[in-house]
């Protein structure tokens, strides 16, 4: 009777109204998802110890990156996080409008033509406004060759004018043809690239540590045997003695700490000295707050450590769903096998139009 | 389950507004394309010279091409 599961999106394949209102909604969630995730890491985030408490420790995830982009006050901040919310809100409405059904034809080659020339003048002015400092933020060097504001001067500048091209020429009936450009499917599968394309640059270079001076210590890969070497097998509890047969750090070693808390401190007593010994071979030693958050010693990643991780599954996944949508595109007459006229026994809505009560749905 | 619609009133094409006339301009060449080939050399060459240009910018990042003046530490 109905779709499978698995083909229920293809209701708005052919009704290119209901496509953008779907992708609209999409987007809604997007800014929605930003602006309530960086009002809740606002909400808990303690900047009061920047050293010994930084924002990676508490788990923060988009306030790293607004500090990246130039937000580094508060007032700043939740000034972000309610942009998304009602350009969030704004985009859910829109949505609604555009939930309206019919078989419009669009001149796809014309819509990538304007979308090209207006998003190469956004980036030509996202970057300008950079070095003009209209827009501007401390510390950001807009001269650097490789830098970020020479670069969307460049490539806005290349996307008006290529947005200029396109408009002004038609596309050969060859490459057309060739690439279905009359079928929206081509447009979703040349989409995925830019997606998978983008993740896979980002999963590396955050991986590397090259995206903003991070340090590539913290990142590497590998299990714990790649540091240590494997175990095979257990050499014994160590006893250390002097020439006399007495274990050391009975009598004769101290252990005493320069700088931080304990700073002058000294401990004779075995014991101590043994476990601040054994500390110490593990790293630096610190007090650490166990009680506020319920610590439970579990190693957790960090958020780097999921970024990369996830993105890299994530773009394997669009790579994937590229190859899907391109041959379903390229091989549409194999793939089709869904009837064109299923739509009418699924149409959602109590109306065919909007809010026209006289053009109820009857049921036959 | 079958459904059958039923229109309200009789009209004689779809509505019309001033933004959708203006719009209409943008979307009246739905499938108009030029022949054959077309200026497929000329986004083949324009491809190939981009693609020649991120090489050399990639190259200077990475090192691989020194240029007097510009060093990367």
């Amino acid at each position: 009777m109905g779709l499978p599961w698995y083909r229920v999106h293809t209701v708005v394949l052919n009704d290119l109204g209901r496509l953008l209102s779907v992708h609209i909604m999409h987007t809604a969630l997007v800014a929605g998802w930003a602006g309530s995730m960086a009002l809740y890491e606002l909400a808990v985030f303690d900047p009061s110890d920047p050293v010994l408490n930084p924002m990676w420790r508490q788990g923060m995830f988009v306030i790293p990156f607004m500090t990246c982009l130039g937000i580094t006050n508060s007032w700043g901040s939740w000034s972000v996080a309610g942009a998304h919310i009602v350009f969030s809100g704004l985009c859910f409405l829109a949505a609604i409008w555009h939930w309206r059904t019919g078989k419009p034809s669009l001149d796809l080659p014309k819509i990538f033509g304007i979308h090209l020339f207006l998003l190469g003048v956004a980036c030509f002015g996202f970057g300008a406004f950079h070095v003009t400092g209209l827009y501007d933020m401390e510390g950001f060097d807009p001269f650097v060759p490789g830098g970020i504001a020479s670069h969307h001067i460049a490539a806005g500048t290349l996307g008006i004018l290529a947005g200029l091209f396109h408009l002004s020429v038609r596309p050969p009936q060859r490459l057309y043809k060739g690439l279905r450009m009359g079928n929206i499917e081509t447009v979703l599968s040349s989409s995925i690239v830019a997606v998978f394309f983008a993740a896979f640059v980002v999963a590396g270079t955050i991986y590397a540590g090259l995206a903003k001076n991070q340090s590539l210590s913290e990142a590497r890969a590998g299990s714990m045997d790649n540091k240590d070497g494997i175990a095979v097998g257990w050499l014994g509890h160590p006893i250390f003695r002097d020439k006399d047969g007495r274990e050391l750090f009975i009598l004769s070693v101290t252990v005493e700490f320069y700088g931080g808390e304990f700073n002058g401190v000294s401990y004779s007593d075995p014991a101590t000295v043994k476990k601040y010994a054994r500390h110490a071979q593990l790293g630096e030693n610190f007090e650490l707050d166990r009680a506020t958050l319920k610590s439970d010693g579990v190693f957790r990643s960090s958020p780097r450590g999921w970024f990369t991780f996830g993105h890299a599954s994530f773009a394997l996944l669009f790579f994937f769903g590229h190859i899907w949508h391109g041959a379903r595109t390229l091989f549409r007459d194999v793939f089709f096998d869904i009837d064109p006229d299923l739509d009418a026994q699924v149409e959602f809505g109590a109306f065919q139009k909007l809010r026209d009560p006289t053009t109820r749905r009857q049921v036959v | 389950m079958a459904t059958q619609t039923v229109e309200g009133s009789s009209r004689s094409g779809p509505r019309r507004t001033v933004v959708g006339d203006f719009l209409k301009q943008l979307n009246s060449e739905h499938g108009k394309v030029a022949p054959g080939w077309g200026t497929t050399h000329l986004i083949g060459v324009a491809i190939a010279l981009f693609a020649i240009f991120l090489s050399i910018i990639l190259e200077i990042y990475n090192s691989s091409v020194l240029l007097d003046g510009i060093s990367m530490n």
